[in-house]
């Protein structure tokens, strides 16, 4: 199986458990991130099967699997099952050590998604590498990332977070969706050959969808150790 | 009618002209797999797009057959059918063999059908013989697994990067080599018919890839763009609409149908001459 | 007799080249009918037209009933042949080349081909290939896919072709078998007059794609029939026989006369020396080879043609 470390870009889903945010009048952006935070608490280690789909403009995935290993505090790796994954880059690492390590996060303001009430924090990229400032908004009630907006170079992407309750408590993403809306690409839309051509370069959707985990079942240290000449 | 087609085939299998095809692609895909496999991986700026990171490796036994397909139907897998297709007829009559089937009391008709129908089956094995040989040696050196292929514009306008699980890319696989026999096929048909007017086999190879040459020079060239529809190498790449991920069924059944139609005007040209032609040889 | 071969007015024009020219021919069953012509008389296109390879420009051939061009698989279906040098396949052993060819039109045993092979001495070399053989060999293979299956009626085109003098006699001595102990009719096309001289019952001669002449060897050579008349006074016997109208003194010797004559005729033109007071002592049939006949029919041809 071939495998890499994914380290600063994202990682895909990650888990979190409910912890309501406590905090008379406006919160503090670092008091939510450590409610996300708090969620791991109970997980040493977990692993999971990803399977991702995209339609876009230019990238056509259709169910490339791949297996995710997590290990207390920020080990992550992605095993492609069938060679190799692409994956969409979103989060990375442990969302909140990966938000840590290259966002400067703020308060941004309280707001609801449906009915459920959600804290929106506002991410500002440390460097250029992690790409353009996002925003981030985490379910009040149980402490969950409900939604990611990123606006960066004309590219504006949604990811929506669904969970279930794995094992009977602990709530773990089961699906991300990703709507991308790409610039305008240098092509002129119209039509070849009765065949319409969709107008913008990167737009799309991807999905993320999860199964099979296995939580604190034990992960040995060598499966995070990266095979010489395994990188592409 | 089976019987002579076996008839057909058995003769087939003892001439040494009928493994040229097969080996030549067993080499260029030995070639191929042993490049893939000690230099830099190619497509390498095309297989992490913008936004998305890849693990592991593309290159498995899916790409390498992907990747011959797409570069063997422009020469190699039409000059390798014409070989043996060129030869099916042109050849009996160089050796003196034709006269002597057809002073047996089989119609001509007959006889043409079973050849028409060996020039199929010869086409279509090697054409999936080159899908299953690059697959295994594929497998066997660089691995299997999912299946990225790419595309930019051609005859469905498509665009970029495809990743099939193995299951799925095994099945498109097959369907774009079934497609490309067909595709091969229309050259072969021409070599069938020369066939049936030359008594030396290299007329009919050399004709056929002559024509197909031409034509696919032809189809380059603006200026022939308002006869570009009617020719038959325009729709000889149509097997990669089975990488897209809608495949479009209904513009692929039409140039298929069209594929079809003009394997069929040959054939069937050949037949009226061979019906009513003076056997001299 | 059961006609097994008719050419009705026969033509085969390749241009402005007449090769074959209102060509009649009639074989019955049961003969061993030799078709003789020099190189390029055109034997091979006439053999072509009777098995439906070539279409005739004008008239037809019916081979067994059944019009050779358009009813040609009812006519084939019990001829066999060999047609200029046999086709074969290199790759394939000899068994496998009468296969594959007896094959296209259904089956055929074992024991066929056995005995196909065994008739023309290859049944020791039946699972070599042909690619091995010899020139001899595989004419003897074409003669072998001709015969096996005991066809009704066998064409064989030149096929003593490139055999040493044994093979051709073994091959003549085939000939005769096959027509005598299998009752097969046999065309046979050749140009040597000694080789249809010794097989055949019945002759064609064509020449320049025209049929010279044709009938069973006695009869071509009777009309030509000569007397060797050994007689007193020959000069005197030679005017009486010229003075007889039905013969003809070809040649005066001391002590003997030649005298052509009609068929039947050689104990009038006795009765008439005697009564005329000759003294015969003996009237010999000189016989005319069919080699002399042959010559002087070419070139009477010749003579015509250089006229026209």
């Amino acid at each position: 199986m071939k495998t890499v470390r994914i380290t600063d870009s994202l990682v895909v889903a990650l888990l979190i458990t409910a912890v309501a945010v406590a905090a008379p009048g406006r919160p503090k952006a670092s008091d939510v991130l450590d409610a996300v935070q708090k969620n791991y608490s109970s997980i040493n280690d977990y692993r999971v099967d990803m399977t991702v789909s995209v339609k876009s403009q230019e990238v056509h995935i259709s169910n490339n699997k791949a297996t995710v290993y997590y290990k207390k505090p920020d080990k992550v790796k992605v095993a492609a099952k069938e060679g190799f994954a692409v994956l969409p880059k979103t989060f990375a690492g442990n969302p909140v050590a990966e938000i840590r390590k290259n966002f400067t996060a703020v308060y941004d303001c309280a707001d609801k998604i449906g009915k459920e009430p959600v804290h929106v924090l506002k991410l500002k990229p440390k460097t250029t590498r992690a790409g353009g400032s996002m925003k981030l908004y985490v379910e009040k009630r149980r402490g969950l990332i409900l939604k990611t907006l990123t606006e960066a170079s004309g590219m504006k992407m949604t990811s929506s977070w669904s969970y279930k309750k794995v094992d009977g408590k602990y709530w773990l993403p089961s699906r991300i969706k990703i709507d991308m809306n790409g610039m305008e690409s240098g092509r002129k839309p119209g039509h070849h050959k009765g065949r319409e051509v969709p107008q913008a370069a990167g737009s799309g959707t991807a999905e993320v969808k999860f199964s099979n985990y296995k939580i604190n079942k034990g992960i040995p240290d060598k499966v995070f150790v990266e095979k010489k000449g395994s990188v592409k | 009618m089976l019987k002579q087609i076996r008839l057909e085939l058995f003769k087939l299998t003892r001439r040494s002209r009928s493994y040229i095809g097969f080996a030549a692609l067993l080499g260029i895909t030995g070639l191929v797999t042993l490049g893939f496999k000690n230099g830099p991986p190619p497509f390498q700026e095309m297989t992490a797009p913008p936004g998305f990171v890849t693990v592991g490796s593309v290159l498995n036994g899916g790409l390498v057959a992907w990747f011959l397909l797409r570069f063997m139907i422009e020469f190699f897998l039409p000059l390798f059918v014409c070989v043996v297709v060129g030869d099916l007829i042109s050849g009996e009559a160089a050796e003196g063999t034709l006269k002597s089937m057809l002073s047996r009391p089989i119609s001509r008709g007959r006889l043409y059908s079973a050849k028409l129908m060996t020039a199929v089956i010869y086409t279509a094995a090697l054409t999936l013989f080159l899908g299953l040989a690059s697959y295994v040696v594929g497998a066997v050196f660089l691995g299997r697994g999912a299946l990225m292929t790419f595309q930019w514009g051609g005859l469905f306008e498509a665009q970029g990067v495809f990743v099939y699980s193995e299951g799925e890319g095994l099945v498109r696989m097959l369907l774009a080599y079934a497609f490309a026999a067909l595709a091969v096929l229309t050259v072969g048909s021409i070599a069938f018919f020369i066939s049936t007017l030359v008594t030396n086999s290299l007329g009919a190879i050399g004709g056929a890839m002559i024509v197909y040459i031409v034509l696919r020079l032809v189809g380059v060239i603006g200026y022939f763009d308002p006869i570009e529809p009617y020719l038959f190498t325009t729709y000889m790449g149509a097997f990669e609409g089975f990488f897209i991920d809608e495949i479009p069924w209904l513009e692929i059944g039409k140039y298929a149908l069209i594929l079809l139609t003009y394997s069929a005007a040959f054939a069937g040209a050949g037949f009226l001459i061979f019906r009513r032609k003076d056997v001299l040889s | 007799m059961e006609i097994v071969v008719e050419a009705c007015g026969l033509e085969k024009r390749f241009g402005a080249f007449s090769a074959v020219d209102r060509l009649d021919l009639v074989v019955e069953r049961g003969d061993v009918f030799g078709f003789l012509g020099p190189n390029g008389a055109g034997k091979s296109t006439t053999i072509r037209m009777m098995l439906g390879l070539i279409k005739p420009s004008n008239g037809s051939v019916r081979v067994l009933g059944n019009d050779t061009w358009r009813n040609r698989t009812r006519a084939l279906l019990k001829v066999g042949a060999l047609v200029e040098s046999p086709g074969l396949y290199k790759n394939l052993t000899a068994r496998q080349n009468i296969r594959v060819l007896s094959e296209m039109t259904g089956g055929i045993n074992r024991q066929e081909i056995d005995k196909a092979l065994e008739q023309t001495g290859l049944l020791d070399r039946s699972d070599d290939r042909v690619r091995s053989f010899s020139h001899g060999m595989k004419q003897r293979l074409g003669i072998a896919q001709a015969i096996v299956g005991s066809p009704e009626l066998v064409i064989l085109d030149e096929p003593t072709n490139g055999l040493d003098p044994q093979g051709m006699k073994e091959v003549r001595e085939l000939i005769k078998k096959l027509s005598k102990d299998y009752g097969m009719t046999i065309f046979l096309s050749s140009h040597l007059l000694h080789e249809v001289e010794q097989v055949c019952t019945k002759v064609a001669v064509i020449h320049k794609g025209k049929k010279v002449a044709s009938g069973s060897v006695p009869e071509l050579l009777s009309g030509k029939g000569r007397l060797r008349i050994t007689v007193n006074k020959p000069s005197e016997a030679a005017a009486v026989v010229d003075g007889s109208g039905f013969a003809k003194v070809d040649e005066v010797g001391p002590g003997w006369i030649v005298v052509g004559v009609q068929d039947g005729c050689a104990s009038e033109i006795n009765r008439r020396l005697v009564t005329a007071g000759f003294d015969v002592s003996a009237v010999i049939p000189v016989s005319t080879s069919l080699e002399e006949f042959y010559f002087s029919l070419m070139g009477a041809c010749d003579v015509e043609a250089d006229q026209a």
